[in-house]
């Protein structure tokens, strides 16, 4: 007998009728995605197609961009005491640069979700694990969940004050329990999931404890926790910037607050642009992280799992 | 038929308890099963449901066992009572003389539902089953190798499941077992969720496998035909609650392969099985 012929790969959601019907590209990232290291593809399109198909690709979203600017620099004529022009931006952005103020607010800004974000995914990964093994546990903390997950980080700030004063503390504390919160439902969800059957099969080959935990249940949730990081480094990022428009005396929060009490336009646009930008970075390390570490896993697998996606873009 | 490795024949013999834990007769890969029942709790414990009743069986070393019943009828319980994944109600099991009480490696699983690691490449998944073994690293390759060329997978080695057709992921999950060197294989239709053809071709492979390597093999399916290929006996089971009402023994012979589906006598074994089974069904509408 021989071995089949490996289909090329099929995308299973079919393209919604009226849209460019947009050919398999990349699916989980870099070209070896649907094989481990060391192996050569035989399904992939040819080269010479997909680089057609990406440069098509980023041409769309170059013009997108361009098209944007302009739309700005058009409005910023006619409406000039409310929208600053995107040259008066890059004319603070340059300045700010030069005198190190934009460099220390980011830095400052992005150690503190940094902080925040690490440590509240180290707790809520193992949360989430023992909140998994053990029901009863599960019945006591449940409400208590379900209730903190209502409250929005930011409507904790004056308490957080209170509690901490307006030191770093009390800002990493709130971006802690944002990211603690979604990132340890995230993540039971995404375990809960784990198949029966493949733990099973683990233990049917001999697998148990500690083995069963590392071999097979670890990589297992690996999805979720990298779903956990995404979603928790957007919460936290946004939950950040918001703390620091109400305590601060650095970071770009801050600047905006400050600039918008001297009525200082093209600084707050600055400030919203860095903020966006930065966040959407921050985003792309971990969604690169992803496809390198779960590569394995199609975006709707076998068992009907859904990946959660936040992007318009197909992944 | 041949036996399946004799070696083992000396731990059978070391670990005998009071309270009947072996039997100093079975030879390994044998199964038995004494008088099994099982209940599933139904919901908020209150209702117990009645899935085996009373299931009796010998199954000898190196035999092709094919189980066939109705979907529901309890065949997948069983074989999870046999694998130590369920505990039966009552009754007890033995494989190889000894007394089954939880999942181990000398009962290999295929199940249904492609059960690979989606994060281990395919070879990578034998060796997770030869590192439980306990084998050195180094070797480990080389033996995957080997199991993947038993059901000729051996040049897809580094291919991820997801890029793996259903076919080629049994055949992987097949290798997977084998690598476990268990007594028994169980396998729970494991072509279930295959198309026609692939089904055929898997059959046909699995008997050359089985051939080469010769295990108990415990499979359970609900295509008459497919029993009929591959059983030196088949076993038929009623639902509600899952009983064994019949065993057919099926004289083709143990070497088996496309032109057995040829054999006039095949077409009589098959209307043999399919008419017990038709009866199976009846008795258990009759019971409801
Ligand atoms: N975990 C469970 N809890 C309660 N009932 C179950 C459970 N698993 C299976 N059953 C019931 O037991 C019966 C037999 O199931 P199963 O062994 O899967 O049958 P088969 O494999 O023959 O299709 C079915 O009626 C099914 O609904
Ligand atoms: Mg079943």
């Amino acid at each position: 007998m021989s071995i089949q012929k490996l289909p090329r790969r099929i995308s299973k959601e079919a393209s919604p009728p009226g849209t460019f019907p947009e050919p398999e590209r990349e699916p989980l990232g870099p070209p070896a995605s649907g094989r481990a290291k060391g192996t050569r593809a035989f399904t992939d399109p040819p080269v010479r197609a997909r680089v057609r198909l990406r440069v098509w690709r980023y041409g769309r979203a170059l013009l997108s961009l361009v098209v944007g600017i302009g739309v700005w620099q058009g409005v910023s004529i006619f409406l000039p005491s409310d929208v600053a022009s995107p040259i008066e931006v890059v004319r603070v952005l340059i300045q700010d640069l030069k005198d190190g103020v934009l460099l220390t607010n980011t830095l400052y800004s992005l150690t503190r979700v940094l902080v925040g974000f690490f440590s509240g995914l180290a707790l809520a990964v193992p949360s989430a694990f023992i909140l998994r093994s053990a029901r009863w546990l599960r019945d006591i903390v449940d409400p208590w969940i379900q209730f903190a997950r209502m409250i929005p980080p930011i409507a904790l700030i004056p308490l957080v004050i209170v509690f901490f004063g307006i030191g770093e503390l009390a800002k990493i504390s709130v971006i802690f329990f944002a990211v603690y919160f979604i990132g340890m439902v995230t993540v039971y969800q995404g375990i809960r999931m784990i198949e029966v059957v493949q733990i099973n099969a683990a233990r049917v080959l001999g697998a148990d404890g500690m083995r069963l935990f590392r071999k097979v249940i670890l990589p297992a949730s690996l999805p979720a926790i990298l779903t956990a990081a995404r979603l928790g480094i957007a919460t936290g990022w946004t939950t950040l910037v918001a703390s620091e428009l109400i305590a601060a005396s650095h970071g770009l929060g801050f600047m905006i607050t400050q600039a918008g009490q001297y009525f200082d336009l093209p600084t707050i646009y600055l400030g919203i642009m860095v903020i966006g930008i930065i966040g959407l970075a921050l985003d792309r390390v971990i969604l690169r992280l992803e496809r390198r570490l779960v590569a394995w896993a199609d975006v709707v697998d076998d068992q009907g799992q859904t990946a959660v996606m936040t992007s318009l873009q197909r992944r | 038929m041949a036996m399946s490795e004799s070696s083992q024949e000396n731990r059978t013999a070391s670990h005998d308890g009071p309270r009947g834990r072996t039997d100093h007769h079975a030879a390994p890969g044998t199964i038995s099963i004494q008088d099994v029942s099982l209940a599933y709790r139904g919901v908020a414990g209150s209702l117990q449901v009645q899935v085996l009743r009373d299931i009796s069986l010998e199954v000898a070393s190196g035999e092709f066992v094919c189980v066939v019943g109705a979907s529901g009828c309890g065949k997948t319980s069983l074989l999870n009572c046999i694998a130590g994944l369920l505990k039966p109600s009552m009754g007890s099991i033995y494989v190889g003389g000894e007394l089954v009480e939880g999942p181990a490696r000398d009962r290999g699983v295929v199940f249904q539902q492609y059960a690979l690691f989606p994060w281990l490449s395919a070879i990578r998944n034998v060796e997770f089953a030869l590192e439980m073994r306990g084998m050195e690293r180094k070797d480990r390759r080389e033996a995957a190798i080997e199991y993947l060329r038993l059901v000729d997978m051996e040049r897809s080695a580094d291919v991820l499941p997801k890029a793996l057709s259903g076919g080629m992921k049994q055949r992987v999950a097949l290798a997977r077992a084998y690598a476990a060197e268990p007594q028994v294989l169980l396998m729970d239709e494991p072509f279930g969720a295959l198309d026609a053809q692939t089904r055929r071709r898997l059959q046909i492979d699995l008997l050359g496998t089985w051939e080469r390597k010769p295990r108990t093999v415990f499979f359970i399916t609900h295509d008459v035909e497919e029993a009929v290929l591959l059983g030196g006996r088949v076993i038929v089971m009623k639902a509600s609650p899952g009983e064994v009402v019949s065993e057919v023994e099926v004289g083709l012979g143990t070497k088996r392969d496309s032109h057995t589906l040829d054999l006039p006598a095949f077409a009589e074994y098959k209307a043999v099985v399919a008419r017990s089974l038709a009866a199976a069904e009846i008795s258990t509408e009759a019971g409801r």
